[in-house]
């Protein structure tokens, strides 16, 4: 099967002395956990918007599936945004028909079941929940669709530790064997034990492509304590 | 998609619409019950200072009322077009499996419906609130007089009120359908000015109006509709003049439509940058 996700001399400049992105080449194979990691402002969510058309490229090719950005790639991507994007009026219920209206690889059950489970009310407004239970709301209705391609944008990011349990937990069970999750964070030394491979970015390009098996075996430690290295301030 | 669309457009405006509107035929119910019912009747004594006072309070008041509707539905329609595809909700309303067009169209075609159901309903009320029985049966007695004094003579003389009914309607229409797409273009331009999304949108629209007004007094003076050119010599009924004026406008309506529903799809589809 084809890369799910290639990208090849990518840029995207916000103005003439600022690239966000800069000739990034970057190629992901199916079924793998993909950790994106860099620090702030170093071009992690200019890449995922990229991928959701939600930008325009300066310049350079992505596709997703062998395809360009459009109504196809966005059937069989599922996005979760690092912020709240659901109009806080509707309630849950609502949340869940409507994904269920617009993507045919939407599983209600699982939605259902999982926010069940989270003790979660769904005739509740979206805007009356807590912080932490609207993220995983967000979580579950994006994991509940049978994608190709997941991108979470800081899925952990806002919510408790044992919250974060959980999120990964649900992550691991919902995907299926041939999909990739593409999962951007910070929150490094949480998620490692999660990823089969991690994209380092910096200044808008790739700095390293590795497995995480690859990492500790040659580098001999941690991603977390890798990252930290490469990152120095 | 596209009926999934203009149904969810629909059910987050109603929130907000169905109760204005309501609203607005209670009042209209109220002011029969308590001004007009009681004023615009047989007994009336026109001179009396009582009635003066009434009338006058009465425009005043249902004046507000009826232009605070009015107001208040393209106001709901620009923030649902603006925040559903420009603002975080755009995030989720922009990764749906559907183009830029059609979320262009849906738009309009829901914001269309309620500019056409305001009108409706204002009508409507305007109906209750002056339509007593007494001021039914003056029209209808004197339903000639009325027809002469708005120029519906000559060639026009046989038309029914229903035909001139159905042509009033057919041209708000084609002027809900254009307010709209003014509208979404000026807001579609206003997101080409990076740092002042909003502040472009209403330059825009004012640019969009002013041009649209200058176009069309120009063409007006050159094909002779203006009020000053008519010819006191040739008998040109008043309704003759209406279907002139009338018909121009509405050409001018949609050749502009057109225009800027182009100009808001293009936008979309080729500038689309998310904050």
């Amino acid at each position: 099967m084809n890369p799910i996700l290639e990208c090849k001399g990518l840029s995207k400049k916000y103005t003439d002395a600022f690239y966000a992105l800069d000739n990034l080449d970057l190629t992901l194979e199916r079924g793998q956990i993909v950790g994106l990691l860099g620090p702030n402002g170093s071009g992690k969510t200019t890449l995922i918007k990229l991928i959701n058309d939600a930008l325009i490229p300066t310049s350079g090719t992505i596709l997703i599936d062998g395809k360009e950005p459009g109504v196809e790639t966005k059937k069989i991507v599922s996005y979760l945004p690092d912020r709240a994007y659901f109009d806080p009026s509707m309630k849950v219920k609502d949340i869940l028909s409507y994904f269920a209206d617009f993507y045919d690889n939407f599983i209600m059950e699982r939605a259902a079941h999982m926010l069940e489970d989270l003790d979660i009310d769904v005739n509740a407004r979206f805007k009356n929940l807590s912080k932490g239970t609207q993220e995983k709301v967000q979580l579950i209705l994006v994991m509940s669709r049978d994608a190709a391609l997941y991108v979470l944008d800081e899925p952990i990011g806002g919510v408790d530790p044992a919250a974060r349990d959980y999120i990964l937990k649900t992550i691991l069970t919902n995907y299926n064997d041939n999909a990739t999750v593409l999962l951007s964070t910070h929150l490094i030394g949480d998620i490692e034990n999660v990823l089969d491979r991690v994209v380092f970015i910096r200044q808008g390009r790739v700095s390293l492509n590795a497995t995480v098996d690859e990492i500790r075996m040659q580098q001999r430690k941690s991603v977390d304590a890798l990252f930290r290295e490469v990152f120095k301030c | 998609m596209l009926g999934k669309l203009i149904k969810y457009d629909l059910k987050s405006m109603n929130r907000y619409l169905i109760l204005i509107h309501a609203f607005l035929l209670l009042a209209s119910a109220a002011m029969r019950a308590f001004l007009t019912g009681p004023v615009l009747s047989a007994g009336t004594d026109w001179r009396s200072t009582e009635a003066m006072l009434s009338f006058t309070l009465f425009i005043i008041l249902y004046f507000i009322i009826v232009s605070a509707a009015s107001f208040a539905t393209s106001i709901v329609i620009v923030v649902r077009f603006y925040k559903n595809l420009f603002s975080g909700q755009g995030y989720l309303t922009r990764t749906l499996p559907v183009t830029s067009g059609q979320h262009l169209l849906a738009k309009t075609i829901s914001g269309s419906i309620w500019v056409i159901v305001n009108f409706l309903v204002t009508v409507l009320s305007i109906v209750i609130v002056v339509a007593t029985p007494y001021v039914v049966s003056q029209v209808k007695a004197n339903n000639s007089f009325i027809r002469t004094a708005l120029g519906i003579t000559g060639e026009y003389a046989d038309m029914s009120w229903w035909t001139i009914i159905a042509i009033l309607m057919a041209m708000m229409i084609i002027s809900a359908v254009s307010s709209v797409i003014t509208y979404f273009a000026s807001i579609a331009i206003g997101q080409l000015v990076s740092n002042h999304r909003v502040l472009g949108a209403i330059a825009a629209y004012f640019v969009i109006t002013t041009i649209v007004s200058i176009a069309s007094f120009i063409c007006m003076a050159i094909l002779g509709l203006l009020g000053t050119a008519m010819d006191p010599v040739k008998e040109v009924s008043g309704m003759n003049y209406f279907f002139d004026i009338s018909s121009f406008s509405c050409i001018v309506s949609i050749a502009f439509s057109v225009i800027l529903y182009i100009a808001a799809y293009w936008i979309m589809k080729k500038k689309i940058d998310l904050e």
